[in-house]
Formats: C-alpha cells, sequence, structure tokens
C-alpha cells in the first residue's frame, strides 16, 4: 500500500482535534496527505500553479469543515472529492475565461524521462485526463468519477475507453518514429 | 500492464512546494475561532441541561404500569388479552435489552459532557421522552420497545465516546 496515498484512516480522536481546529494535528494531517495530493492536482491539472491553488483551498476546506465529517477513517477520501472539486471548478472557470479573453500561459515542463507520457497526458481535453487519472491512477470506479463530474457511469466509460486507445496509439507512434530515426545510425555505425 | 506504455502509476511522484503548508496556515488562522466566553456560555448552559436532565426522575411516572402490565400479559388478564395468550419474544428482548442499557446509562450521566454532545444527548432525551408517552398507550408495542432500546444503545454509545478522559486528552493539545 502506497503510504502517502488517500486511504491512510485518521482515528476518531484525531478528527475531532481537527473539528477543533488544532493546528498541530492539521500539520501531521497535511503531511500525511500531501504528496498524494499534489500528485493528483498537478496530474489532474498538468500545471503547477493551478494545482497549488487546488490542494491549498482543499486542505483548507477539508479543515474548516472537519466538523461535518462523521467518518474519521474517511477524511483521505473525502479529501481527495474536494480536491478534485476545485480542480473541476477551476478548469470550468478557465473554460470561461479562455472563452473571454487571452490563454494562460503554459505551465512547467513535464519530467523529460516521462516526456512522452507526461506531454500525451497534457495534450488531452482536462476532462478526459480527469478520467483517466482518477480510474486508472487513483483506482475510483466509474460511478464515482461519474457522480464527482456530475455525468453517467456511461460517460466515464466511453471517455476512459477513448483516452486510453488514442494516449495508447500516440505513444505507440512516438515509439516507431524514435525506432525508424534511430535504425539507419545503428546501421551506418555497424558499417 | 507491465509493459503498457500507459502505465500511469509508474510516472515519477511529484513533490509538493514546501512553502504550501505556510500558505494554508496562514489561511486558516484566518478562520475565526469561537470566543471563549461564548464557549463558556454554552458550557455552562449545557451543564444546566445535564443537571436538569439528571436530577429527573428518569423512570417515566407509568413505567410502573408497563412493567405491571408486563406481568399481566402472562396472566391473561391485560386489556381484554386471551387467557391463551403467549408472550412474544421480541418484546420481551426489546424490554430487557432497554431494562439493561437503562442501568449503563444511569452510571454514565455522572460524566463529563462536552457542549456538543449535550446538545445531541438533550435531543435523545426528547426523543426518549416521547417514546415513553408513545409507550404508555401501547406499553405491549414490540416495534416502539426495540426503538427505544435502539435509542439507549445509542446514547450509551454517545456517552461513551464523549467520557471526561476524552476530552481531558483533547484538553491537552
Amino acid at each position: 500500500m502506497n503510504k502517502n496515498a488517500f486511504n491512510q484512516p485518521l482515528d476518531a480522536l484525531c478528527l475531532k482535534r481537527l473539528a477543533k481546529q488544532c493546528r498541530r494535528t492539521q500539520e501531521q494531517v497535511y503531511r500525511m496527505f500531501v504528496d498524494a495530493a499534489w500528485t493528483l492536482a498537478i496530474r489532474l491539472t498538468g500545471c503547477e500553479a493551478a494545482a497549488w491553488d487546488a490542494v491549498h483551498e482543499g486542505f483548507v476546506r477539508a479543515f474548516r469543515q472537519a466538523g461535518q465529517l462523521r467518518d474519521a477513517g474517511a477524511f483521505g477520501f473525502w479529501l481527495r472529492r474536494i480536491i478534485v472539486n476545485q480542480t473541476l471548478d477551476a478548469h470550468r472557470m478557465r473554460g470561461r475565461e479562455s472563452a473571454e479573453g487571452p490563454p494562460e500561459a503554459s505551465c512547467s515542463a513535464p519530467d523529460p524521462a516521462w516526456l512522452d507520457l507526461e506531454s500525451e497526458l497534457a495534450r488531452l481535453d482536462p476532462a478526459d485526463r480527469m478520467v483517466l487519472w482518477l480510474h486508472d491512477a487513483e483506482g475510483m470506479t466509474h460511478d464515482e468519477i461519474a457522480s464527482l463530474a456530475g455525468m453517467t457511469a456511461s460517460w466515464s466509460k466511453t471517455r476512459l475507453s477513448r483516452t486510453r486507445t488514442r494516449v495508447r496509439e500516440a505513444l505507440n507512434r512516438e515509439m516507431l518514429d524514435e525506432e525508424t530515426t534511430l535504425e539507419p545510425r545503428t546501421v551506418g555505425n555497424e558499417k | 500492464m507491465k509493459n503498457d506504455p500507459l502505465n500511469l502509476k509508474n510516472l515519477p511522484a511529484s513533490r509538493p512546494p514546501d512553502d504550501l503548508w505556510p500558505s494554508i496556515a496562514a489561511e486558516l488562522e484566518q478562520t475565526p475561532k469561537r470566543p471563549v466566553r461564548r464557549y463558556l456560555l454554552i458550557a455552562a448552559a449545557a451543564s444546566l441541561v445535564v443537571a436538569i436532565v439528571t436530577t429527573m426522575p428518569f423512570e417515566p411516572s407509568d413505567r410502573r404500569d408497563y412493567r405491571s402490565d408486563y406481568r399481566s400479559d402472562y396472566r391473561g388478564d391485560y386489556r381484554g388479552a386471551t387467557p391463551a395468550a403467549q408472550p412474544n419474544p421480541e418484546l420481551q428482548q426489546a424490554r430487557a435489552a432497554s431494562a439493561r442499557l437503562e442501568q449503563v446509562l444511569r452510571r454514565q450521566r455522572d460524566g463529563l459532557l462536552d457542549a456538543t454532545s449535550v446538545e445531541s444527548l438533550a435531543w435523545m432525551e426528547q426523543e426518549l421522552a416521547w417514546l415513553d408517552m408513545q409507550l404508555a398507550d401501547s406499553p405491549s408495542d414490540t416495534h416502539l420497545w426495540q426503538q427505544r432500546a435502539n435509542l439507549l444503545a445509542e446514547m450509551a454509545g454517545q456517552y461513551q465516546h464523549n467520557n471526561w478522559q476524552t476530552e481531558l486528552r483533547l484538553a491537552s493539545y
């Protein structure tokens, strides 16, 4: 089990302290979940600035509303839901802004070692990227994703299937291109 | 999925910026905490409610009637019941559970409570009073007795959950 995942449970006393706005407990809980939260936000947004906003606002909301949560064990999943909602809201807002004004500046460059997959992910439509990441990396079900996006489970299934095919095809194409550009050089070296 | 180029779980984890927590903490600092005076007022009001609730005779005035009715069930002379009427085992069970939980609650009521627990327990006490009123009219209603036992169990759980030790530990933070 990934120790930074959202499925790490809190105990009831910890949730009570969160409800009482205990800053020390908040920091401990932040340290428990921040890696998972950051990875989720950066993958969903593809942008460090947007991920910052989502994680920042996600933790602030989760801590302020901790008193409303009944099940301490579900805190991580609750936080994940808040962060996904934050990113969805940000996408919608950016969609409206880009329709009105100039396009936003591009975000930070992906890790070169994973350039192909990361750049393919970055190229995806935000909704496709969200479905792909939440299902394949976070392990969420189609029903959960649909409920977050306010859509149906079949919408999620269709998006996932289409996105997987598209990304796989793009990655395979890139691999083939690399092989064909490398091949003559190898032959030349042998000679 | 080992050779699948679309293996998202293998993507490198991204480290969050170091200044993220200070920024969140600063935002949380702006959350107005409950003023102490208001908290004390609530606590005082809550203590008063507890004092009233615990000094009130807990058994409903017509409790003796239930029990005599219950006994009379066996005698077969309860409200026109036929002499051959058999005791309902579910009813017996619910009544026994109810009595057992009352004993537990009697001990638990001496503990300290926080204000939020008092509020929910006050609601439960009201619901209990309402159920007792219903039982006064229908003392052999198994469903009502089961509801009563469930409610008492919930109250016992609430008292247990908010015992003074928990509060003391919380106060240390």
